[in-house]
């Protein structure tokens, strides 16, 4: 199977899962004890908006018929109208989208940037300072609260040596960079521990793999060694473990978004659920589904370009 | 040739008092700091200097010193006060967000080892839905339903927490299940209830509070991330993230309001990551 | 002159229960265009003698005595850098498991030529290709152009062995060492493998030493073989003479346990009764006497060296004029 058809193919295995996420969205709302209208709507609005928003939502169908009609809705990107802002919640959330994508982006590159060496190091030298110092600063990272830690970051880079602006986005690309790095940083300080602890682990057990110890038989240096046999492999570990760890990435967004005010989703969501905007919720809640099935379909593309075991079919 | 065995082999001495220290080091040195600020928690009337809800208005954010060790917020309150109160407050729900999902856990997973059959493929398919989503999502999620507060978090918590100690305690049910014991117990008739408790539960238990150990951290790090958000306990209540939420605004001029009561946080955390890591070497030392 | 002159090797290896020696005062020589074999149980040393000469022993482990002489140089003298000279190139390795010890990310092309590019024996990548082809020929790979950009999952057990001997060979060895490169294979496949690597070996004048447990593949291949137990060398000697007469227990325990097609049918196996011993803690004297039929007080007290007994024929037991080709049976398990 060549490539364009594996895509195809591995696209259309994504479809089940949407459906299953849209349909648990839609579950999970009308479990809120009450009327969803009146929910949405909030405890002063008249019985007549109440009625008209009902009937809008087809809300004394049978549950399957508002199913299908809620799917109709999100497929023609209708989510609703927010109760807080008084707009399109697909409108607001395609305003913020933006601003969280770059930011995950961004903490990716730098996790993998930062996490990479350092697991790489403590696993050639095991046992040894390098390693000891690595997972010491690991363990104590690992009780950091992400949003104290943001907070520091700030209080230091930015209140004290002024070297990062206090908030906010900015505009054009190396602007938004400089905004972003403190975020992205706290992001990354907040995973590093969990990602160098399994890639670590993974390296080591990659050093003894029965192919690291023929290729030493070749006369091969410690060096050639370590890039064309232990790092390649290693590649495929840190694509699987940081897909696996997506979620956190994802939760540390909601923190970070709110220690360092970026007008993004994750700050979103939380001033949301405070002052329960449930379509709002909702929407968001939809969005962030896509967004992780859309982060595992490449993350699985990107594994099976690089694992020549994996086959396309 | 001579049969030459080169290198003397390791003295089998007794052990000596340094050695345990050595061994044990994480271990004592978190249990002891655990053990300090479990104190420190309880006595927390007794030993504060101030009265944690008294208001000073001549003297607001004031730098750390001798009268206030950790300074004071925007309201003269001092800051030591309130983090050795909120110690408290943190601190229980850290251990009640474990307990309640542990006994859930623990109860659904024993049930669905030790019935196996329909009962344990349908807990197991309950199990596996509810550890499809990532924690922080799920927590945030039943929160975003039920709306936010204290309440809702130890829900949010809880429903989030206890799948992964029912598949704990099921794996170690399965094993434990064959036991020549077991086996005898059912032989003599006992009935179930019994056999679950007095013979099988004992033996399961171990891997659960190593377990529990990391959660606890995982949990405090959570209940303080949801309260700074303003999604967990909410104002007046003292708890360290309301605090550092607090201290938010006053970054520019009074840092000691966030990251003193933060480095609450990492103490308690640090201490329970190293007394849960020394009490899983001692276990795994035994076996 | 010898090709490869080990004396009196020991390698050991610090544990918390004591010190294994795991390669106990072994010499044997190599010549050029001879094929040695290195036979005797799981665990009874033959492994470590090989990794010792390349100086691959885990750590701990290190090598604690004796030296290893190719060429005239002392291997266990040499510093890593040195020895990563002579790896893969002077002396190459053929491994166990191929399947497993080709990384499957990499095309297996690239892995024949790593050895050749590192020790600068070819220059461009062109000329490595080429030879890589060529060596993949003789080995028996049919297709070569095709498959040189293939994956080690592409290859089945058979032919990403051929793939790591054509590797071995890549540099021109003078000695390569064959750590039971056919226990993973299947009977017929190994019997093709074993009759490539008696041809290669006389075509090209090299050195081997077989590392094997199976008495049929060493008939097939040895000139020369050495019986291991327990770390040590119990018997060296001309393969048709080992069979012919052997001189050692242990040796003729182990004869009597492969089954003979001329023997009578329904004859039941001769196994060796007991186990090979803790190496942290051998017996006195001769390793192999607790298990050992013709133990004598002497056998329990002494330190039997490895003698000569016949020409060219050595062996470490003082009872040998006790040995009879019945001797193991009637023996309990």
């Amino acid at each position: 199977m060549n490539t364009a058809a594996f895509l195809r193919k591995r696209v259309l295995q994504t479809i089940p899962v949407l459906i299953g996420i849209v349909l648990t969205v839609f579950l999970v709302v009308r479990l809120i004890p009450g009327d969803p209208a009146r929910i949405m709507l909030g405890m002063r609005a008249t019985d007549e908006k109440v009625a008209e928003l009902r009937a809008d939502l087809g809300l004394d169908l049978p549950i399957w018929q508002q199913f299908f009609h809620f799917l109709g809705n999100i497929l023609q990107g209708e989510l609703g109208t927010s109760l807080f802002y008084r707009r399109d919640v697909a409108e607001v959330i395609m305003e913020r989208l933006p601003v969280t994508v770059t930011l995950v982006v961004f903490s990716v590159v730098l996790s993998v940037l930062i996490t990479v060496p350092l697991s790489m190091a403590a696993a050639v030298r095991q046992g040894s300072w390098i390693d000891q110092i690595v997972r010491g600063i690991s363990t104590l990272t690992l009780s950091m609260p992400g949003f104290w830690l943001g907070l520091n970051l700030l209080i230091l880079f930015a209140v004290i040596y002024p070297f990062f602006p206090i908030s906010g986005f900015g505009s054009g690309f190396t602007d938004i960079l400089w905004h972003l790095t403190l975020p992205a940083l706290t992001i990354t300080l907040s995973l590093a521990p969990i990602l160098i602890r399994t890639l670590r682990a993974s390296l080591i057990e990659i050093m003894h793999a029965p192919h690291v110890e023929y290729a030493r038989t070749k006369g091969l240096s410690q060096g050639r060694l370590i890039r064309r046999h232990v790092l390649r492999n290693g590649l495929l570990a840190t694509v699987t473990i940081l897909g696996v760890n997506i979620g956190w990435l994802m939760g540390g967004s909601v923190v970070v978004e709110t220690v360092f005010s970026l007008p993004g989703i994750g700050a979103l969501i939380v001033s949301s659920i405070s002052a329960r905007d449930y379509p709002m919720i909702q929407g968001i809640a939809l969005v962030f589904g896509l967004l992780v099935v859309v982060i595992n379909l490449l993350t699985d593309i990107l594994y099976s370009a690089l694992d020549p075991r994996v086959s396309y079919d | 040739m001579t049969d030459a065995v080169a290198l003397p082999l390791p003295p089998a001495a007794a052990q000596p008092r340094s050695r345990v220290w050595r061994d044990h080091t994480g271990l004592i040195i978190g249990g002891t700091l655990l053990g300090l600020i479990l104190l420190a928690s309880i006595f927390a009337s007794y030993i504060s200097p101030h009265d944690p809800l008294q208001q000073d208005l001549r003297n607001t954010l004031q730098p750390p010193s001798l009268a206030h060790p950790f300074g004071t917020d925007n309201f003269g309150r001092d800051i030591f006060s309130r983090v050795l109160h909120a110690a408290k407050l943190d601190l229980m729900i850290g251990f009640l967000c474990v307990l309640f999902p542990w006994m859930l856990g623990t109860a659904l997973g024993g049930i669905a080892g030790y019935f196996g059959g329909l009962t344990d493929t349908i807990i197991m398919r309950v199990v596996d839905t509810f550890s499809a989503f990532p924690f922080l999502v799920m927590v945030i999620g039943i929160i975003a339903i039920l709306g936010p507060g204290l309440i809702s978090m130890y829900i949010a918590l809880t429903l989030a927490g206890w799948s992964m100690y029912a598949r704990l305690v099921r794996a170690e049910v399965l094993v434990v299940k064959k036991a020549e014991y077991v086996l005898a117990a059912r032989a003599l008739g006992y009935q179930h209830g019994r056999i679950m408790f007095r013979h099988i539960l004992p033996n399961v238990i171990t891997p659960t509070i190593i377990f529990a150990m990391t959660d606890m951290v995982l949990v405090i790090l959570s209940t303080t991330s949801l309260s700074f958000l303003g999604l967990g306990v909410q104002p007046p209540m003292a708890e360290w993230g309301i605090m550092i939420a607090e201290g938010k605004g006053f970054i520019l001029t009074a840092w000691w309001m966030v990251t003193l009561p933060g480095l609450a946080i990492v103490l308690v955390g640090l201490a329970l990551s190293l007394l849960g890591d020394g009490i899983a070497k001692i276990l795994r030392e035994r076996a | 002159m010898a090709l490869l002159d080990i004396r009196h090797l020991t390698t050991q290896i610090p544990t918390p229960r004591g010190t294994l020696t795991v390669v106990d005062d072994v010499s044997f020589t190599v010549g050029p265009g001879e094929c040695f074999g290195l036979v005797g149980e799981s665990g009874s040393g033959k492994s470590m003698t090989v990794k010792s000469i390349l100086g691959l022993i885990p750590a701990p482990g290190r090598v604690t005595g004796g030296e290893v002489l190719y060429d005239g140089k002392d291997l266990t003298r040499l510093t890593s850098k040195a020895l990563e000279l002579i790896r893969g190139r002077a002396i190459a390795t053929i491994v166990q498991d191929a399947s497993s010890a080709l990384n499957p990310v990499l095309r297996i092309g690239n892995q024949i030529a790593e050895s050749m590019l590192e020790h600068g024996i070819v220059r461009t990548k062109a000329q490595a290709r080429a030879r890589v082809i060529d060596l993949m020929a003789k080995v028996g790979i049919p297709a070569p152009e095709t498959r040189i950009d293939d994956y080690p999952h592409q290859f089945s057990g058979g032919m990403c062995q051929r793939v790591v001997i054509a590797a071995a060979l890549s540099c021109n060895p003078g000695l390569i060492l064959a750590d039971e490169p056919t226990t993973a294979l299947d009977v017929t496949i190994q019997d093709q493998i074993l009759k490539l690597l008696v041809s290669l070996q006389h075509d090209l004048g090299l050195g081997l030493v077989l590392v094997t447990h199976d008495m049929g593949v060493m008939a097939q291949t040895c000139q020369r073989v050495a019986v291991m137990y327990a770390g040590q060398i119990v018997e060296t000697v001309g393969t048709a003479d080992l069979f012919r007469q052997p001189r050692h227990p242990y040796t003729m325990g182990l004869l009597n346990c492969v089954p003979r097609l001329d023997g009578p049918a329904g004859k039941r196996l001769t196994p060796i009764p007991g186990a090979p011993p803790d190496l942290a803690h051998p017996p006195s004297g001769c390793r192999f006497h607790p298990r050992c039929p013709l133990a004598t007080e002497a056998c329990r007290a002494g330190k039997p060296a490895l003698t000569e007994v016949a020409p060219g024929h050595f062996s470490r037991c003082i009872r040998q004029d006790a040995l009879t080709a019945t001797m193991w049976e009637g023996v309990d398990a």
